[in-house]
This record gives structure tokens, C-alpha cells and sequence, in this order.
């Protein structure tokens, strides 16, 4: 289950500060064929996050 | 005038299947250029898909009507109308 | 100005018609967090956003909600196509088919119509991409309620597209807060 999530490395906690909100910046790495990303939502897949059906606070 | 309505115009599902799809990879494309405007690999992979995408629109466009109102060979008469409108094709 | 494209960006389809959901899926075309509200909130903001990435983003990002709202124009379009008033009255459309028939009207699940009420716009360019954020994780819920109550696998697969565009969208804003902050320091240490 943890390997699904898409952690993402370099993220630089240094600049960070209080009472910011941050979302780490994608870097590309590969992306689908256009079939597969019209089908699954998104070109990059990185970034494909399906919905798993169950308690939230996860997806 | 002749009010005599033409039958709708065929569509080719498969293609445009396809042209949705390359359309898509592009609507992608932009979003991620947008905020990753020196990205050499997406701009290279944005350029392939607009280039396939106008093609096939224009291959779709000669034999099954406009995709744009813009489209410059269009037949008389006016095809723009032509059903079926997007929303009315079962996919 | 903007020019149509005489395709959906998704091949959108229903496997039966099904005038209860039309009812509730309607939410999405004219409800607080549907894809009107965010359309008009992101082509609202973009005049004022001081940089050309937020720009860019509010831009096309308006423009794909317009075609989801199309999207789910078709959806509730297909789910009541032809339906008649006397099956339609015994259902949860019957209120909407009274006061529109079977045309698409802009309202939420509950009937109420859609109003700007729904959306806000900053010229202080944080507080407009705070709202953007959280207005794709409240899209994002409301497609995940409304999987969780159809059994049609042609409209789940349709608002799952959707769904996953609210994550990609998120991301992007996102990325245009982190220049947003950039552009601030920028701002203060050469004023």
C-alpha cells in the first residue's frame, strides 16, 4: 500500500515556512501514450491517483 | 432556399477516439508547460502531439466535416450544422 | 475570445437512462463545486494574477472546466434523452422536468440555480489560488460521492476522468502558489 503513494524526493523543507501551504513541484519523468492518459485522466503518472472506494482521507 | 435538411453528416468514432486522445495529451502538455515553461522532453513531446493532432483533424475534417467553424474547404452547403453535435454520439 | 472544437474531451457515455441520477449528477453542472463555479472562478481571476505561469494556468485551466461542464451537459442529456413526462414524474427529475423539461439548467442537486455566490476572486493572488485548491478537493469529493451511488460503469468511468483532472489541476495550482511565493520575495527584497 505505501509504495502506491507517490512520495516525491528533493522536496527542500529549508525554505518552507509557517503558515504556508506548499505542494512540491512535479518533475517529469515519463509519461503514458495519449490513449492510456485520455483513459486514465492524466498524461503523467506521477500524477494518476485513482479513486479507491473505502474510508477517506486517502486517494 | 432550400429547406430540405440534408441527413446528418457520418462520424468515424474511432477517429475521433483519436483525435480525443491526442487532444487530451495536449490539454496536458500546456497545463504542465504552463508552470514548467524550460522543460525541453514535454515542450519536444507537446510539439509531436500538436502536429499529430492537426493532421488527423485535418484528415477528419476533409472527409467527415469541420471540427472547426474555421475550417477553410468547407463544402457547400454550410456542413457546420451538421448532426450529430458532440453531445449526441454514443461513444 | 474562445473557439469551439466540435469533439468532447472525453468520450462520455451512460449504459441506461436514468432520470434519478440525472437529478444528482446535475450537482456537477451547476452545483457550488461543478464545473461552471470553476470555470467562471478561474477566467475571473486570471486578469489580475501577476505572473505569466498564473496567468496561463487560470486561462486554460477555465477553459477545460467549460468543456467538463459540456461533459456533464451530455451525461444528464443522455440520462433523460427522450424519457416520457409520465415515467419522469415518478422520479427525482420531476421538479427539474416541471420547470425545464428535459433542457439542462445550471442548478445543484437539490434544485437551487447556480449563482456566483459559489465563487470568489481576489486581486490579493494567494487568497484567489487558495480558493482554486480547495475548490478542486471539494470537485474531487463531490465525484467521489457521486461514484459511490451509481452501478452505471460507463458514468463512473466518465467521472473518474474527472475526478483524476481535479488532482492534476490541484497539482498545477499548486506549483503556481510555490511561484507565487517566489515572486512576493521577489517583490519585497527589490520592491
Amino acid at each position: 500500500m505505501e509504495e502506491e503513494k507517490q512520495y516525491v524526493s528533493g522536496f527542500e523543507m529549508d525554505r518552507v515556512r509557517l503558515a504556508h501551504a506548499y505542494i512540491p513541484y512535479q518533475q517529469y519523468t515519463d509519461h503514458y501514450t495519449p490513449a492510456r492518459a485520455l483513459k486514465q485522466g492524466t498524461l503523467y503518472p506521477e500524477l494518476y491517483m485513482p479513486y479507491q472506494p473505502g474510508p477517506r482521507g486517502y486517494y | 432556399m432550400d429547406r430540405n435538411r440534408r441527413p446528418g453528416s457520418p462520424v468515424n468514432v474511432e477517429m475521433l477516439r483519436e483525435i480525443m486522445q491526442l487532444n487530451f495529451a495536449m490539454i496536458e502538455t500546456v497545463l504542465f508547460l504552463n508552470t514548467h515553461p524550460t522543460c525541453r522532453p514535454v515542450l519536444d513531446l507537446h510539439n509531436e502531439f500538436a502536429s499529430r493532432f492537426n493532421k488527423l483533424v485535418e484528415r477528419y475534417q476533409e472527409r467527415y466535416g469541420p471540427i472547426y467553424a474555421s475550417y477553410e474547404n468547407a463544402e457547400y452547403p454550410w456542413m457546420w450544422i451538421e448532426e450529430p453535435w458532440p453531445w449526441e454520439i454514443k461513444y | 475570445m474562445w473557439e469551439y472544437k466540435k469533439i468532447l474531451e472525453y468520450p462520455a457515455n451512460v449504459r441506461r437512462q436514468d432520470p434519478d441520477y440525472a437529478s444528482l449528477v446535475v450537482t456537477q453542472f451547476g452545483g457550488p463545486d461543478g464545473e461552471l463555479a470553476a470555470s467562471l472562478r478561474y477566467i475571473s481571476q486570471m486578469y489580475t494574477m501577476p505572473i505569466p505561469e498564473g496567468k496561463a494556468t487560470l486561462n486554460n485551466i477555465g477553459t477545460e472546466e467549460l468543456a467538463h461542464f459540456e461533459i456533464i451537459g451530455t451525461l444528464v442529456y443522455k440520462l433523460v434523452e427522450g424519457i416520457p413526462a409520465d415515467v419522469l414524474k415518478n422520479t427525482r427529475f420531476a421538479p427539474h422536468y416541471a420547470q425545464h423539461g428535459r433542457a439542462n439548467y445550471p442548478a445543484d442537486a437539490f434544485g437551487n440555480a447556480w449563482t456566483a455566490s459559489y465563487i470568489q476572486s481576489h486581486e490579493d493572488p494567494v487568497a484567489s489560488i487558495q480558493e482554486d485548491l480547495a475548490a478542486e478537493q471539494k470537485a474531487r469529493a463531490t465525484y467521489e460521492y457521486l461514484i459511490d451511488m451509481s452501478d452505471d460503469p460507463a458514468i463512473i468511468d466518465t467521472l473518474s476522468f474527472l475526478r483524476e483532472r481535479e488532482v492534476v489541476h490541484f497539482q498545477r495550482f499548486g506549483e503556481v502558489l510555490d511561484l507565487l511565493y517566489d515572486y512576493m520575495d521577489d517583490y519585497e527584497e527589490w520592491g
